[in-house]
């Protein structure tokens, strides 16, 4: 099979990369720097071929589902396919379709389908087989070091791609000696397993219970049991004679006092049996009687002692009954005291109180004083008050009066100002100077500034004149050498026409241009054709159209002289003589049939190439005739340019300026025109600066007039024009101003006198308003008892004295009221007073009033006390006549209680009661003693008392005891018996027990199994690899067998190619008992493997290798074989001699040379003839990206 | 009426095949029969049956620990306090066991006599049970053709242990046939003796209730007994499982596979779904990996690693439940063996030395008689002859081997050099 095209369409950095294997030798050099995708182009060709790896690191830049390899291959019976293989698990390869470059997803190729192509090898196979590394080589050499180039071994590896078949064997080996080892010193997996069955087998049988050792024990178990059951039965009945006998022992005692008890108990037959309290009863009687009498005694007593009391006590019933009046009259003595002591105070207040009124009365008007004394003068008094309307009267005419007073006092105050003013105002009139007349001098000069800053403008206008001057002088020169005006008049040419001038130059140079230009490419693409036309010769032998026409011509034209001289059998002399004479008719047609036939052949096989000539030479026929009508074209353009030089030298000459170009030229037109613009603009300047130099002069002379008009000095000479200005600017406004200041003082003048005029009016009206006012005052002031001339402030006064005097009469008035009331309340006390000490027939004696009220009172809480006391000993008395009664009661009581118990004993008197109660307790004790007795006898034997004492009955105490001691003897030797019966017993149970179906045994042979399982395991291992190496070693025999001759032979010529004839050949020699490989030097010694440098060895496995792969190239069909940079570590001489050995491999498979490195290729284009070998660069192959459209 | 029908206990038999490992159920394992049995005699109490019948092969013929016995009797002594009577019949293996003669069996246990045919009729639950008893290990007598006729106020049950016309597997005992057993007129044939739970007939109802735990990989599914039921209405059969370790099959395909982790994956859901399915009882597994692919050389190349991860997930995915009995890799790599065979390198030499062994088992036996004498002289008797030996000396046997070498052999051939 050969790879024709591979197509990284889209894998690793590639995309639509196509490498092109056809054609050529099958020596394919892959060339491709770090980096540039070698080792991924091999990854891609695997892939192809076996599909792509699950975990591809060549998805960077395609994504998994979008990488695709594909192929062209041929093999030599299946013929071609196409396929793209796509990254995936299922359905990956697909038939290509090539003009489209894509899969053709509707065919499907079954995933195998290249692996069948290569022979039914999987990828490892492929590799192992067809592939050669650096790394395999390493490997193989080692190995052949290892086993020391034993032959078997050496060609099998070798021929299977096997690095390591040696490690293998050793593997092998290893595994079984870690199974089993028939000695086992060290201890393999199945020896110890089998020790561990044997083992686990013992215990099994250890643990297991035959069925007779079980019925054994349970024999020995039941007699023990039987016997231990009898020996207690005995004890127990011992025991119970010995419990028996100790009861007889305990109670016959007993049994015997109760019967003295008995007896003595039937003695005191007669006597009754009394409660046992009987005598507690009694006691308790008799203290309660002698308690009630005593209470008794008591309460009589007591009786007649608070009877004595009652009789004693005397109250006074007459207060008692009063005794409402008393307290309240004991209260109201504190008021009349103090009414007592405050009578003659008020008395006092009153005549100071009638004198200081008098004093008031006397002030107002002494005249009142005497007309009062004689009558009631409080009321008189009252009827002098001025009345509330007079009041008001006076009020309101005081206020009138204020606001007359201060009206008039403003109106004069008004007056006395304005009159100062006034006086002021008209002094300054007389001192301010006369007026100016001034509107001329204004006239004038705002005529002169209306004109604008004239001499400004003069002195700008200088300063513009004189540069311009300077700047023309100075352009002027450069342009012209005679005088400025000559240039300004001088006539010039159009500027158009100059410029179409110029234009008519640079078309035409350019066009000069152009036209060299394409000369200059037809030239140099006739030499490409040329070169292209004599590579394609060079290539092969061209046969055009017409050479087949002339050759085909040629053979008709000898076969019609053929058929002409041997079938219509004519002889033509013209044509024979075309023949040369040494060839016959037959021979000049077949070669010329031949060549015919050939140059068909090659045109039909090389028709691109013929195509290419012919237009090749085609178009170098029409380049050259190109040329000629570009040349014819210049001849033309040069005419042209001489006419254009005679009219420019016409231009040239108007100017006086000899050298000047067209471009040149315009540049001087236009600073000539630029000079005479100039050259007017000064003219209109100084045109200008005449016109302000005569307004200046007129505005002076108007100015100077003015000046004098006014009386100011006129304009001097020296002075300038706005210094003049200026002044005449001041001297207005001061005129102006003095104007504005008389206006203002006459105005105030008349405004002054027009407001005093309207005050004196004002004034007049006052002084009436106040003579009308005067006589009401003094109507009114009459009723204040005061003078009409009196002022107002007086009357406000006369007033307050009136106030004055009606509060005096008020307090007057109360003081009288008070001291009338204090004397009727005396009075009524002390008549009160009387009437109760009459009533309780208390007796005065002539002392005050209130002493008497405090005494009754005194009396009253005496006589209060003694009644409380009085009834207190009723109370008492009640009561202790009810404690009498119950005492007497409760006597009789208790001695009811006495008369019953005495009944009860069965005695007359109570006083007998005493010697029965002692009788009958004696006989109480002795039946509670037999009680006792016969309880204890009850609970002792837990029988009813009849069998206690029939059990006791006809028993003796001391043949009962001597019994008892036989017993305790018997017991202990039974005891012992039956303790040793039980510990027998108790072993036999407890192996018997011991079998209670628990699951040792089965555990143990649950275990057995186990390791049963686990040895068989190990065996299947052990036998699986046993086996393999068995079968291993039959293999390799039987290859080195059937291939050692050929193989070797082989093998030998390469190496010694390889080496470069260091060795000469590969023998075979017997070393250790071992057929072994040596190398032999040309003069026949021996190396053995162990002796040679590891680059030979390497070449010594490469040798072997390569002879396997022929050798089995033989048989089979070729698969491409996939070289990895090989030779990186051979030296140049001999990586050049593997490349010849490689190209010769070549030609029976495809090689595909993978490298890194591009001395590689340098050292196969010298060592290999160029058909040898084809170089493919990863980075700039020529079919990059083209291939695959 | 109520009664149970069981068969073949053979209690304290151990489990076979299960080489004990790190995280494997071993508690399971230990005493799985008696617990198996504890579980019947649980479901008897539980349901309150009014019967239990026990259908022979009580132990294996060749054990002899009286304990197992002691065992058994224990269990019955617990239906004893219920008032459940048990009828049984000994088999081929309780009639070749010592253990059986020697023991005692409590007073509501009925063994039917050897010698001839009898009736057992228990009266309060109206059932007239009929049986007979093996003599010895092998009866080829049609024993069923002896049954008594039937009673006809009773239900009549004939209790039997028999392969009837031959099971694959099992030795024919007590043959006979299914016309003699319903020419015999009874309700209910509750039969012994093949492992497998099969309903042979329903008119009568001629049943295997299979044996109570299975033992080995051959005795995979469900295990237990049958609950039958008769009423007015007719008879109603359930098989209840007792079983406390199930044996199953896990078959893993590798054709699509790529990796091993994937393979892993897919057999944890698998043996997720086989506990669930069991009823989180402990499972013994065998793994079948089969199929062509990508992911062959691995599993021939490491197949004891692949084994560990494969008990590794089942750790995992079962919590310790599974026992992985065994793994067997029967994958192919994706190679054309024929084509391959034609080749004249060393792969085709292999492979067609391969063929030649296979096709020459004497050629085969003596290669491997060479290769392997040694380690046979060491098997213990047990390991090379008998039902579960090593056949090294058989051709079958070293044929299958063969296989496992060819598949070794390949993947390290290919392997090892096309990884460098």
């Amino acid at each position: 099979m050969k790879i024709e095209r591979l197509y990284l369409k889209a894998y690793g950095a590639f995309s639509d990369h196509c490498l092109n294997f056809t054609d050529g030798p099958d020596f394919h050099v892959i060339y491709g720097p770090n980096e540039a995708g070698k080792s991924t182009t091999l990854r891609a060709l695997i892939g192809l071929l076996f599909g792509i790896e699950d975990r591809t690191t060549d998805n960077f830049i395609h994504q998994n589902n979008r990488l695709r390899v594909g192929a062209a291959l041929a093999t030599a019976h299946d013929g071609r396919l196409t396929v793209m293989r796509r990254k995936g698990r299922k359905q990956t390869l697909f038939v290509l379709d090539e003009t489209r470059g894509e899969e053709c997803t509707d065919q499907p190729l079954a995933e195998d389908t290249l692996a069948r192509w290569l022979g039914g090898l999987d990828e490892n196979l492929y590799r192992a087989l067809f592939g050669l590394d650096l790394d395999g080589l390493v490997h193989g050499s080692e190995a052949l070091l290892e086993g020391k180039g034993e032959i078997g071994q050496s060609l099998f590896a070798a021929a299977a791609g096997l690095a390591d078949l040696r490690q293998l064997s050793t593997q092998l080996e290893t595994e079984t000696a870690k199974l089993f080892l028939p000695r086992a010193t060290a201890k393999p997996a199945i020896n110890i397993a089998l020790r561990e069955l044997d083992e686990q087998r013992k215990r099994a049988r250890e643990a297991t219970v035959r069925s007779s050792a079980w019925e054994q024990a349970d024999r020995a178990r039941r007699h023990a049991e039987k016997k231990h059951t009898g020996l207690r039965a005995e004890l127990a009945r011992l025991r119970e004679e010995q419990r028996r006998l100790s009861r007889v022992v305990a109670h016959l005692p007993l049994v015997a006092e109760r019967e003295a008890l008995r007896q003595e108990i039937a003695a005191l037959a007669s006597v009754p049996l009394l409660p046992a309290d009987a005598q507690q009863q009694r006691i308790e009687v008799e203290e309660r009687l002698r308690a009630a009498m005593s209470n008794q005694r008591e309460a009589q007593a007591a009786l007649d002692e608070l009877r004595q009391q009652q009789s004693r006590r005397v109250v006074r019933e007459a207060l008692l009954s009063h005794a409402g009046d008393i307290e309240r009259l004991h209260h109201a003595a504190k008021d009349y005291r103090g009414a007592l002591e405050r009578l003659p105070r008020i008395e006092a207040e009153l005549d100071a109180a009638r004198q200081m009124l008098i004093a008031q009365l006397t002030a107002i008007d002494p005249a009142l004083t005497t007309e009062s004394a004689s009558i009631d003068w409080p009321e008189h008094i009252r009827a002098l008050m001025p009345l509330p309307t007079v009041r008001a009267r006076v009020q309101a005419l005081i206020e009138e009066y204020n606001a007359w007073l201060i009206q008039d006092e403003q109106c004069a105050e008004q007056e006395r100002k304005l009159s100062g003013a006034l006086q002021q105002f008209r002094q300054a009139l007389a001192t301010q100077p006369a007026a100016m007349p001034f509107e001329l001098l204004e006239t004038a000069r705002e005529q002169a500034t209306g004109q604008g800053d004239l001499a400004n403008q003069q002195a700008q206008l200088e300063r513009e004149i004189a540069e311009l001057e300077t700047t023309l002088a100075r352009e002027a020169t450069a342009l012209w050498s005679g005088p400025l005006d000559e240039l300004i008049t001088l006539r010039v040419p159009l500027l158009a026409t100059v410029n179409e001038l110029g234009d008519q130059y640079r078309q035409l140079a350019e066009n000069e241009r152009s036209l060299k230009d394409q000369d200059q490419i037809l030239q140099r693409d006739l030499g490409e054709r040329e070169r292209e036309l004599r590579g394609l010769a060079a290539a092969g032998e061209i046969v055009t159209h017409d050479q087949v026409r002339q050759a085909r011509q040629h053979r008709d034209a000898s076969w019609q002289r053929i058929r002409q001289a041997c079938i219509e059998c004519k002889d033509d002399a013209n044509r024979r003589a075309m023949i040369p004479a040494e060839q016959s008719l037959p021979d000049v047609f077949e070669s010329a049939l031949r060549e015919a036939d050939r140059l068909a052949d090659l045109l039909h096989a090389d028709a691109k190439r013929a195509t290419s000539v012919e237009n090749l030479r085609q178009r170098i026929a029409d380049m050259q005739q190109a040329r000629v009508d570009l040349t014819q074209q210049l001849a033309i353009l040069a005419t042209e340019r001489s006419q254009l030089d005679a009219r420019w030298r016409v231009i040239t000459d108007s100017l006086h300026q000899a050298d000047l170009t067209p471009g040149a030229a315009v540049e001087w037109l236009q600073k000539q025109v630029l000079l005479v613009e100039r050259a007017a603009r000064l003219e209109a300047l100084r045109r200008e600066r005449w016109e302000i130099v005569s307004a200046l002069a007129a505005a002076r002379k108007t100015l100077d007039q003015a000046l004098q008009n006014c009386g100011l000095p006129g304009l001097t000479e020296g002075e300038t024009w706005s210094a003049a200005l200026s002044r005449a600017r001041t001297a207005i406004e001061q005129a102006r101003q003095t104007a504005t200041e008389r206006a203002n003082l006459i105005k105030s003048i008349s405004q002054h006198e027009a407001v005093l005029s309207e005050l004196a009016a004002k004034r007049s009206g006052l002084a009436e308003k106040h003579v009308v006012w005067q006589a009401q005052w003094n109507a009114t002031v009459a009723d204040l008892r005061l003078p009409p001339e009196a002022l107002p402030a007086e009357a406000r006064v006369r007033l307050e004295q009136w106030d004055q005097l009606a509060k005096l009469l008020s307090s007057l008035e109360m003081l009288t009221r008070e001291a009338r009331q204090e004397q009727a309340a005396h009075a009524s006390f002390e008549e009160a007073l009387t009437e109760l000490a009459q009533a309780v027939a208390e007796p005065v004696d002539g002392r005050e009033a209130d002493r008497v009220a405090i005494t009754l009172y005194e009396a009253l809480s005496v006589a209060r006390d003694a009644d409380r006391l009085r009834k207190q000993v009723d109370a008492d008395i009640e009561r202790e006549q009810q404690r009498l009664g119950r005492a007497e009661t409760a006597a009789a009581i208790q001695r009811d209680h006495l008369a019953e118990l005495a009944r009860r004993a069965g005695v007359e008197s109570s006083d007998e009661l005493a010697s029965v109660e002692d009788r009958s307790q004696h006989k109480r004790r002795l039946s509670e003693r037999v009680a006792e007795i016969e309880e204890q006898l009850v609970r002792g034997a837990a029988r009813p008392l009849t069998d206690v004492l029939a059990g006791v009955e006809g028993e003796d105490l001391a043949a009962a005891n001597a019994r008892l001691d036989e017993l305790e003897t018997t017991l202990r030797e039974y005891e012992a018996e039956v303790e040793t019966t039980h510990a027998v017993y108790l072993d036999a149970r407890r192996a018997f027990d011991a079998i209670d179906g628990g699951d040792a045994a089965a555990q143990a042979q649950q275990r057995a199994e186990e390791v049963a399982t686990r040895i068989t395991r190990q065996v299947s291992a052990y036998a699986r690899v046993r086996l393999a190496g068995a079968i291993v070693s039959r293999v390799v025999q039987a290859y080195r067998e059937q291939h050692q001759g050929p193989v070797l032979r082989r093998a030998s010529e390469i190496f010694a190619r390889i080496t470069l004839d260091s060795f000469a050949n590969l023998v075979m020699d017997y070393q250790d008992d071992r057929q072994v490989l040596f190398g032999q030097r040309p003069d026949g010694a021996r190396v053995a493997v162990t002796g040679m440098s590891q680059g030979t060895r390497d070449q010594l496995f490469l040798a072997l290798r390569i002879a396997a792969i022929e050798e089995h190239l033989r048989q089979r069909e070729a698969a491409p074989i996939a070289i990895d940079d090989l030779l990186v570590q051979f030296d140049d001489a001999r990586a050049a001699a593997t490349l010849t050995v490689l190209a010769e491999l070549a030609q029976r498979t495809q090689v595909l040379f993978f490298t890194h490195h591009s001395h590689l290729c340098e050292l196969a284009t010298t060592a290999l003839p160029a058909d040898a070998w084809r170089r493919h660069d990863l980075t700039n192959d020529p079919f990059v990206g083209n291939g695959a459209r | 009426m109520r009664f149970l029908h069981a068969a073949d206990l053979h209690l304290d038999s151990p489990l076979r095949g299960l080489d004990r490992y790190e995280g494997a159920p071993v508690d399971d394992v230990r005493g799985a029969t008696r617990r198996a049995f504890e579980n019947l005699i649980m479901v008897a109490l539980r349901e309150r049956v009014d019967l239990v019948v026990i259908a022979g092969d009580l132990y294996d013929g060749d054990w002899i620990d009286h304990n197992t016995g002691l065992f058994f009797t224990k269990g019955v002594a617990q239906l004893a306090e219920e008032g459940i009577p048990v009828a049984m019949v000994r088999g081929n293996h309780d009639a070749a066991s010592r253990l059986t003669k020697a023991l005692r069996l409590p007073r509501n246990v009925h063994l039917f006599a050897d010698s001839r045919p009898e009736t057992k009729v228990f009266e309060n639950i109206g059932v007239a049970v009929h049986g007979q008893s093996f003599a010895t290990a092998v009866v080829s007598d049609n024993l069923a053709a002896g049954y008594p006729p039937p009673i006809t106020s009773c239900f009549n049950l004939g209790l039997l242990h028999t392969s009837l016309n031959g099971r694959p597997g099992h030795a024919p005992y007590a043959p006979t046939q299914l016309d003699v057993l319903r020419s015999k007129g009874y309700g209910y044939w509750a039969l012994g003796h093949v492992h497998a739970a099969e309903v042979v007939c329903r008119d009568p109802w001629v049943v295997y209730p299979g044996n109570t735990q299975g033992r080995h990989i051959r005795e995979t599914g469900v295990k237990g007994c049958a609950l039958v039921t008769i009423e007015d209405e007719g008879v109603t059969h359930q098989l209840i499982a007792l079983d406390v370790m199930r044996w199953t099959t896990l078959s893993l395909d590798i054709s699509t596979l790529h990796d091993l982790e994937t393979l892993l994956e897919i057999a944890k859901q698998n043996l997720r779904r086989q506990l669930a399915h069991a009823e989180d009882r402990a499972l013994a597994v065998r793994v079948a990996v089969r199929g062509q692919g990508p992911l062959h050389r691995q599993l021939a190349t490491q197949p004891e690693t692949v084994e560990q991860e494969l008990r590794n997930a089942a750790l995992e995915a079962t919590n310790a439940r599974t026992w992985i009995e065994k793994v067997e890799f029967h994958t192919r790599p994706l190679l054309d063996f024929d084509q391959l065979a034609e080749r004249d390198d060393p792969v085709g030499m292999l492979i067609r030395e391969l063929r030649l062994l296979a096709a020459h088992p004497g050629l085969l036996r003596d290669v491997a008689s060479e290769a392997l004498s040694d380690l046979q002289q060491k098997l213990p008797v047990e390991l090379r002859q008998g039902e579960n030996a090593l056949r090294l000396d058989d051709a079958d046997a070293l044929v299958e081997l063969l296989a496992e070498v060819e598949a070794d052999l390949l993947a390290r051939l290919s392997g090892e050099a096309g990884s460098s």
